[in-house]
């Protein structure tokens, strides 16, 4: 009961137990990554994004095109969605190991998937 | 990313697709390990670039997402193949002259020397042909660092080397000592003796002791200035000898023996007009020239031709002189005839070559103090003889000869 107190002042007041204990279980990764120095896109299955400027960006370690106009393309990641947004936007190579898109872009944006 | 080289010779084709489920025909073509880049979208439809060996994996994958595709542009090397087949032998030629492109840029063409001033380009040369570097050698053979080390043990004065390639030239390029240390001349310890028999009408010793003064007489080969120069005690005692270059200027009042002689007949050169202007080849020993074909059209008067002949050598490259030789040989004909001087035509000659002797001597800087020449007519020819007095340099060095007397004093003198 003592210890239910204390992840109510971390947590909120509206995450029951068993939410936050999911969330101990899926942050878990993270800390052991933490913990031991590891590259966190290996040991977590992270999306790795790395851009250059503001007109090229490359991704790597992604599950795939969710959308994909001039303006707008959606990457999904592991549980996670990745919006670049801009303007004649183009991928200039796809393949099974990672992907770069170039083209003016203005925002990169996280949408993330609702906690089941 | 891939090569653009690498796709060129896979062959590659960018496809036009259409359908609304573009985005999982690009999942569904990674996940087949379907490589796509340059995707494009323009409105509807999107354009995108594929290996061509891909393109027969896509049938199931379009089917299955609804996607119409439609190649708009093949390249690479697959969609020559027809077009090569008709055209095999150049292509093969192509192949081939690359092949031999490879293999002639493995050898030395050319080599070059750069930044020597003081080191003739024949010297650089004759060393690299000591080392057996030549035009023709295999670049692995040569060892740049271990000639380097090489040609600056050769000539002292190069102080930095650098051996290096520019394609198949072989450059050699050098650093001289600019400061080169003037050069130290050892004394070895002459003599000044006399060239002519006269009497001495100046002497200037610069170094040395002077054995004669103006106004003696002196013969052929008498010493006039005497390298060792004798060092006395407080007793004027010779002590020991300083060995010295005597080095003086002398001037002797000599005479001058002078000879002419002109032959009365003399040969003129008349051209008959036969001229023959051919050209030649020689390569390997082997030389041919016109002259045989125009000998056998043209019969020739005497046997006395002038001949002309321009001679080049092939070159390639500025530095490859190749034994082969081309040009052109001018063959003049000519008959010899002999004439006869008149008296007064042989005296002028006399006198002219006379004047011309004297008029040189006054160049050198001899003063003319006395003529007394003679013209004697003989049957076939006219002779002019005579002495001329002169005030002219004379004194020629000679290794030191010490004489008798010194040596004694010197043997004496650490008694």
């Amino acid at each position: 009961m003592k210890y239910r107190n204390l992840y109510f002042i971390f947590y909120g007041a509206d995450m029951t137990r068993r939410d936050i204990f999911k969330k101990d279980i899926a942050d878990a990764g993270e800390r052991f990554a933490d913990t031991f120095s590891l590259p966190k896109d290996m040991v977590v299955n992270a999306t790795l994004l790395h851009m250059i400027g503001k007109s090229d960006i490359f991704i790597e370690n992604f599950k795939g095109i969710v959308s994909y106009t001039c303006h707008e393309i959606i990457i999904k990641g592991h549980k996670i969605k990745y919006c670049i947004c801009g303007d004649n936007l183009a991928i200039e190579y796809y393949s099974n190991e990672d992907m770069k898109i170039s083209g003016q872009i203005n925002e990169v944006k996280v949408v993330r998937e609702a906690m089941r | 990313m891939q090569n653009n080289w690498v796709r060129f010779v896979k062959g590659c084709i960018s496809v036009k697709l259409g359908g609304d489920y573009l985005e999982r025909f690009f999942n569904m073509c990674r996940t087949h390990d379907i490589y796509l880049w340059g995707i494009r979208r323009e409105n509807d439809i999107c354009v995108c670039n594929m290996y061509a060996s891909d393109f027969f994996k896509l049938p199931p994958l379009l089917k299955k997402t609804g996607t119409r595709a439609k190649v708009i542009r093949k390249s690479g090397v697959p969609f020559y193949i027809p077009f090569m087949k008709k055209r095999i032998i150049f292509f093969a030629g192509v192949i081939l002259c690359l092949i031999m492109l490879n293999l002639v840029t493995n050898y030395v063409w050319a080599i070059e020397y750069i930044g020597n001033l003081q080191v003739s380009d024949n010297e650089l040369t004759d060393f690299l042909n000591s080392q057996n570097i030549h035009y023709g050698i295999k670049k692995s053979e040569i060892n740049c660092e271990e000639k380097e080390k090489r040609l600056r043990e050769a000539f002292p004065n190069v102080t930095w080397t650098s051996i290096y390639f520019e394609g198949s030239k072989l450059c050699v390029e050098v650093k001289e000592n600019e400061k080169t240390e003037p050069k130290k001349t050892q004394t070895r310890g002459t003599d000044i003796i006399s060239e002519d028999e006269g009497v001495i009408i100046s002497i200037v010793t610069r170094n040395g002791v002077p054995k004669v003064k103006a106004g003696d007489t002196v013969v052929k080969g008498q010493v006039l200035v005497e390298g060792s120069v004798p060092v006395y005690n407080e007793e004027q005692v010779i002590t020991d000898y300083q060995i010295y270059d005597a080095d003086a200027d002398i001037w002797i009042k000599a005479p001058i023996i002078y000879k002419d002689e002109v032959s009365k007949s003399y040969p003129v050169l008349f051209y008959t007009g036969n001229d023959a202007d051919v050209g030649f080849f020689e390569a390997f020993g082997f030389h041919v020239d016109g002259l045989l074909i125009y000998d056998l059209f043209h019969k020739s008067k005497t046997d006395l031709y002038e001949t002309l002949t321009q001679k080049h050598q092939l070159v390639l490259l500025d530095n490859i002189y190749l034994p082969i030789y081309y040009g052109r040989i001018n063959r003049k004909e000519y008959s010899l005839k002999y004439l006869a001087h008149t008296t007064d035509e042989m005296k002028q000659i006399l006198s002219d070559n006379f004047e011309k002797f004297i008029s040189e001597l006054e160049e050198k800087g001899v003063q003319i103090v006395e003529k007394n020449v003679k013209i004697v007519k003989n049957r076939n020819s006219m002779k002019m003889q005579g002495d001329i007095t002169a005030i002219k340099p004379t004194g020629r060095v000679v290794d030191i000869q010490r004489t008798d007397e010194a040596q004694q004093t010197q043997e004496a003198a650490p008694q």
